[in-house]
């Protein structure tokens, strides 16, 4: 679907920077609902945590941003819905949670979809910014209305591997227990499906990085990144599941940012691979 | 419109923004680490003349911040579980709670048999949008509480579980103990 190509023209500003200007807007308060500024600490501590996937994903709508049509100017249709965004934005920022603006970011997200006109830099952005605010808000929207299903497929995945490799650990729902004493349960923080909502970022950010068009190919390499996510979250719950000790280093201790940052970079692979130059041509 | 003009009232918006958003999350965090469950929980239950018994797992054990306590008429000790309304709590309550027992969840003004997480949502929602205006009657927190009884135990009154996230007792609870009152609100 596309919006008619113009509305009339606005002297002044240029389509390109007044969007750029909407999406930095978007970014600075989204940042401030996942950095903590309460301190020096807290806020090297919240930086340390981030997702390094979301943060190239917002430098792939800037970037993408970037190279649309310069010489284009802002018609009247596009500085309406700019000052109704930015007039949202500054309504939701009343509002300490991630909602209000991740609706905002879905809306934008729409609005470069639709009104590209020709630009593909700008369906390109629209892409990634519609991953962001799924990755954001939509994913963990349905993840709330799904979470004993999504918790019990994972139970049982782990459930079946450790039938196989430690048969004395016992599987009840979503419980495993070990002859020691030692026993976990899966709560939601554990599901796949947090891994899963990388993934699909990672792969459209890094698509969307390197070129501006989708291609067949991009749904086997989806595919192929949410399974190795639901794989390697398997091993993890195995390995909690294993031992006492076991659960300690790869809940609490290095052994859960050495998995981060494996995750991290395995998805990134596998994305970067998925959207190479030389095996698109083959 | 000219072009310094639009710039001017984009960074107007991006600040202003930013400003409203750093004052009302830290108007939120203040308000989650004022919140303490588990002491919200044992007043709520001491009001009503009933004893809290002593729960065996210590911290940092998930299961810590199970809240046992006696009713006079039921032969088994009933428990109540904060847990955060996301969460999947029903593996955890499988541990503490025999299979048979009755289950309650209850979050804000509202109960339900089962843990009904979007209608959780759209309450914790609803409480949301009027605390900004000041017109909520609760703290809205992002925990439930789910109430376990033995299937035999047929309580003579009914508590009142709502008065966990009534705004007045919080701001006297916040009196009484002091701002140096660090709570349990993410348990």
């Amino acid at each position: 679907m596309e919006l008619p190509a113009s509305t009339g023209v606005v002297a002044g500003i240029g389509r390109r920077e007044l969007l750029l200007w909407v999406v930095i807007c978007l970014f600075a308060n989204q940042a401030l609902q996942l950095l903590d500024i309460g301190s020096y600490e807290a806020f090297a501590a919240s930086l340390a945590a981030q997702n390094i996937i979301y943060w190239l994903a917002c430098y792939a709508v800037i970037y993408r941003l970037s190279g649309s049509d310069g010489a284009r100017p802002a018609t009247r249709l596009d500085c309406f819905l700019a000052s109704a965004i930015c007039v949202s934005i500054l309504l939701t920022s009343f509002l300490p949670y991630r909602f209000g603006i991740g609706l905002l970011t879905t809306i934008t997200a729409g609005y470069f979809l639709m009104a590209d006109r020709g630009d593909r830099n700008l369906t390109a952005a629209g892409s990634v910014l519609l991953a962001i605010s799924a990755h954001q808000v939509w994913g963990p929207v349905l993840f709330q209305l799904l979470t004993p299903e999504l918790l019990r497929a994972d139970a049982a995945l782990v459930g079946e591997t450790l039938a196989w490799l430690r048969p004395d650990i016992i599987w009840s729902q979503n419980s495993f227990h070990a002859p020691d004493g030692h026993s976990i349960s899966l709560i939601g923080g554990c599901s796949s499906f947090n891994n899963v909502s990388s993934a699909v970022l990672a792969c459209a950010t890094v698509a969307m990085l390197t070129r501006t068009d989708w291609h067949r190919r991009d749904i086997a390499t989806l595919a192929v990144a949410c399974v190795v996510m639901i794989l390697m979250n398997a091993a993890r719950l195995c390995l909690l599941a294993w031992s006492g000790p076991q659960h300690l280093f790869w809940h609490e201790g290095a052994g859960a940012q050495i998995l981060g940052v494996a995750q991290t970079l395995l998805v990134l692979l596998i994305a970067w691979w998925g959207a190479a130059p030389g095996r698109r041509m083959a | 419109m000219k072009k310094p003009v639009i710039r001017s009232l984009c960074v107007l918006v991006l600040l202003a923004s930013v400003a409203v958003r750093v004052q009302a999350n830290q108007t939120r965090d203040a308000m989650i680490t004022d919140f303490d469950a588990g002491a919200a929980i044992t007043d709520v239950i001491r009001d009503h003349g009933y004893v809290v018994r002593e729960n065996p797992v210590k911290r940092p054990k998930l299961l810590s911040s199970v809240i046992y306590f006696q009713r006079p008429e039921c032969q088994q000790a009933s428990l109540v579980l904060p847990y955060p309304i996301n969460a999947e709590t029903l593996p955890l309550l499988a541990r503490v709670a025999k299979p048979d027992f009755d289950r309650h969840f209850f979050y804000l003004g509202r109960s339900w048999d089962g843990q009904h997480r979007a209608s959780m949502f759209f309450e914790w929602a609803k409480y949301a949008v009027l605390d900004i205006f000041g017109a909520s009657r609760y703290v809205p927190v992002r925990l439930a509480i789910v109430l376990a009884e033995a299937p035999d135990c047929h309580p003579v009154a009914a508590l009142d579980w709502g008065a966990v996230w009534d705004k007045s007792r919080h701001r006297g609870a916040a009196k009484g103990a002091g701002a140096g009152v660090a709570a349990q609100a993410g348990t």
